[in-house]
């Protein structure tokens, strides 16, 4: 598998009157084509503004500071206005957390097509636009007759399945789903991602998808990356992130969510709160949380590193894998510095 | 009229008539029933279509029963819109329902008329909203937030006594350390501390029926399992009765005991946790459980099949079930009369036409 977006020693800074915040510190990660990854973690933690990132959506007082992201070799940092323009929509498109404020409340649904549609040039009358349009409800089941309605006749489902329309108005290659379906009721829920999945099969896009909710990013994604306070903290299959975490963090979180099946045990939850961060300690930033910080854990920083073929994380000693016995091959080359070996021993 | 009668610890293999009555009175004195609902249906008046147009209702809720004891909970849970926290409001006495009514320890809240027996009742009934970022004073520290219901409801005067008694409580519900706890301002705290200084103040007011409208959910995931941890202490050690609002139905499972399905006004499927969520027989509880996501299935796992997306709006003229409409095992009955409930098992209803 080919990667489409590969993304390096990404770093995004907030200038605030204290100063600059960092919100993404040192996140290094790939997309593969066709593949969903998902990036879970708290609110702050960071992954909304990586998909701004990726889209170059950012805003002062947001900066990218270091880093780079390519998307398939091209350098999107580097991007003028001109190519942004090129590249947004129709390389790579986005669907935010709310439908409601993405649609124009005072334009029918149609109009709103026509604008992109407009916009990138892919049609040359009205008329074509609305046909090409009509096909496009038809792939979210959304009866071709409603094209002509205003958002505020749409339920909230069948608005979140309008915006997906208009994301894959352009057939982009990835597609960012900035928690698409918090607002909306689990069964709602299930049916829009059930169609994600479907035209995702039929299309071949990729997917970043981003949710806090780690049970539902486990059905639906093929790997997942949990990010804490900035920093990328494990990345491992999304079979195996809740089974066999190897970050204390990870192995909280699976730790948080009760699950409807099964035996009914007490949890844990992780203890305390988030990091501010405003003021970053020195040495892991998970240390003041987790269950089994030492005194290297809030002297060091560790960087994510690669634990086996497959898996990432970035912790001095993380969590064994109970069915895995051998040593894994020491590991061959990651963006950290290979001086620091601690981190492959406890494996 | 249907109450829940809860799966009581039934250790027993054959009951007959007096041991159920026995296991019946032990339930009722280890748990006792503190607030009850009785056929709760309420109407709003919608806008007219015209100015001499005909009044026209929305029915909310539509006869809901709920007993709620001391050291158990119930969660209500359903879909946005389908009355689960209005029936909260109801108990709160912010609306007031239409038909039946609320029992506190076997009054009628409706005859509640003089300030202090009304005083009393808000003091041992309190709620705890979804957002915590909002219903605390961003003006105020904790230590006012937390003096205020003692001096009205206990008329305790600030000074040593109240503060060992304000230390206490916040270390009760996990604020350490408390001394300087007490002198922050509620955005010095995350949303976890802030729902926690909020169950502070109902322990502080001395609350013993706590409406919990979906306390978790506007909370970061890694915290939102200490908030149910200690809501459940207060269960279990304080013996207080909870009512739990929410659409997390995993949550549910987790804190609750007994619980109802909730589908546009309606109970459609209601008893022992257990019992409704691992053998769940009306079509919509298995719709809404087969959404839940798990991890260990997939996301490719097909729902069971609706007939329609969108959940009527109720008005007192509607007749039958409230599902029909989207149910795939709708028959001619179901449109036509709300279908009586039955005991599928001990404490495990189900209204339904197909279990009639």
């Amino acid at each position: 598998m080919s990667k489409l977006v590969e993304v390096k020693n990404l770093c995004v800074d907030y200038i605030t009157f204290n100063g600059r915040v960092r919100a993404v510190s040192d996140v290094s990660f790939h997309i593969n084509q066709g593949e969903i990854l998902g990036l879970a973690g708290e609110s702050g933690c960071g992954k909304s503004t990586i998909a701004y990132s990726l889209m170059r959506l950012h805003r002062p007082p947001a900066l990218i500071s270091e880093g780079s992201i390519e998307f398939e070799g091209r350098d999107v940092l580097a991007m003028d206005d001109d190519q942004l323009r090129e590249f947004r929509w129709k390389e790579t498109s986005m669907v935010f957390q709310s439908a409601m404020n993405c649609l124009n409340p005072v334009k029918t649904i149609e109009y709103q097509f026509w604008d992109i549609f407009d916009a990138h040039g892919l049609v040359s009358s009205r008329d074509e636009s609305i046909e090409k349009a009509k096909e496009l409800l038809r792939i979210v089941d959304i009866p071709t007759e409603r094209l002509f309605d205003y958002p505020h006749q749409f339920s909230g489902g069948m608005r979140q399945r309008v915006v997906i329309a208009m994301a894959l108005a352009l057939k982009p290659k990835l597609l960012i789903m900035d928690e698409p379906t918090t607002a909306l009721d689990v069964v709602v829920q299930r049916e829009i991602l059930q169609k994600v999945y479907q035209l995702k099969e039929q299309f071949g896009f990729s997917i970043l998808f981003i949710t806090h909710d780690l049970s539902l990013m486990v059905e639906l994604c093929d790997r997942i990356g949990i990010m804490y306070s900035g920093k990328l903290v494990e990345l491992a299959p999304a079979k195996q992130i809740l089974s066999q975490p190897l970050h204390p963090y990870a192995h909280g979180l699976g730790d948080s969510f009760p699950t409807l099946h099964g035996e009914l045990q007490e949890m844990k939850g992780i203890p305390g709160t988030p990091l501010d961060l405003q003021n970053v300690p020195p040495g892991c930033r998970f240390a003041p949380r987790c269950f089994k910080a030492t005194a290297a854990c809030r002297e060091q920083e560790p960087q994510l590193q690669q634990a086996n073929e497959q898996r990432w994380v970035a912790c001095v000693d993380p969590l064994k894998i109970a069915s895995q016995t051998q040593q894994p091959e020491p590991l061959t080359q990651s963006h950290s510095e290979p001086s620091e070996t601690t981190c492959v021993e406890a494996l | 009229m249907n109450t829940i009668t809860q799966s009581a610890p039934s250790s027993a293999t054959n009951i007959n008539a007096s041991t159920a009555s026995e296991q019946q009175a032990q339930f009722d004195s280890q748990y006792p029933l503190v607030l009850e609902a009785k056929n709760l249906t309420i109407d709003f008046r919608k806008k007219r279509s015209s100015f001499f147009g005909p009044k026209e209702y929305l029915r909310a809720l539509n006869g809901l029963d709920f007993q709620l004891r001391a050291g158990r909970c119930v969660a209500l849970v359903g879909e946005s819109g389908c009355g689960k926290s209005t029936s909260a409001k109801i108990a709160t006495k912010i609306h007031k329902a239409s038909e039946g009514a609320i029992y506190y320890k076997g009054e009628n809240i409706d005859t509640l008329t003089r300030s202090e027996q009304l005083a009393e009742y808000r003091r041992e009934v309190q709620m705890v909203f979804q957002d915590p970022f909002s219903s605390l004073n961003p003006l105020h520290t904790i230590r006012y937030h937390l003096q205020r219901p003692l001096q009205i409801h206990h008329q305790l005067k600030p000074g040593k006594a109240m503060d060992e008694m304000l230390v206490e409580l916040l270390t009760k519900v996990g604020l350490t350390p408390a001394k300087e706890v007490l002198e922050k301002f509620p955005h010095q705290l995350s949303g976890g501390q802030r729902q926690r200084v909020f169950l502070a103040k109902t322990l502080a007011i001395g609350a013993e029926v706590i409406l919990a409208d979906e306390p978790t959910s506007m909370l970061d995931v890694s915290i939102r399992i200490g908030v149910l941890n200690l809501m459940n202490e207060m269960k279990h050690e304080m013996g207080k009765a909870f009512l739990y609002i929410t659409h997390d139905i995993a949550t549910a499972r987790y804190f609750s005991e007994d619980i109802i399905v909730l589908y546009c006004g309606h109970m459609v499927e209601w008893g022992s946790t257990e019992a409704v969520t691992q053998n769940p027989q009306h079509p919509y509880t298995q719709l809404l459980l087969a959404a839940v996501p798990d991890p260990s299935r997939s996301i490719h796992e097909k729902l069971p099949t609706q007939r329609s997306m969108e959940t009527p709006m109720w008005s007192p003229e509607h007749k039958g079930c409230p599902y029909a409409a989207r149910c795939p095992k709708a028959m001619a009955q179901c449109s036509q009369g709300l279908p009586e409930p039955k005991e599928l098992e001990p404490g495990h209803f189900i209204r339904c036409h197909l279990f009639v």
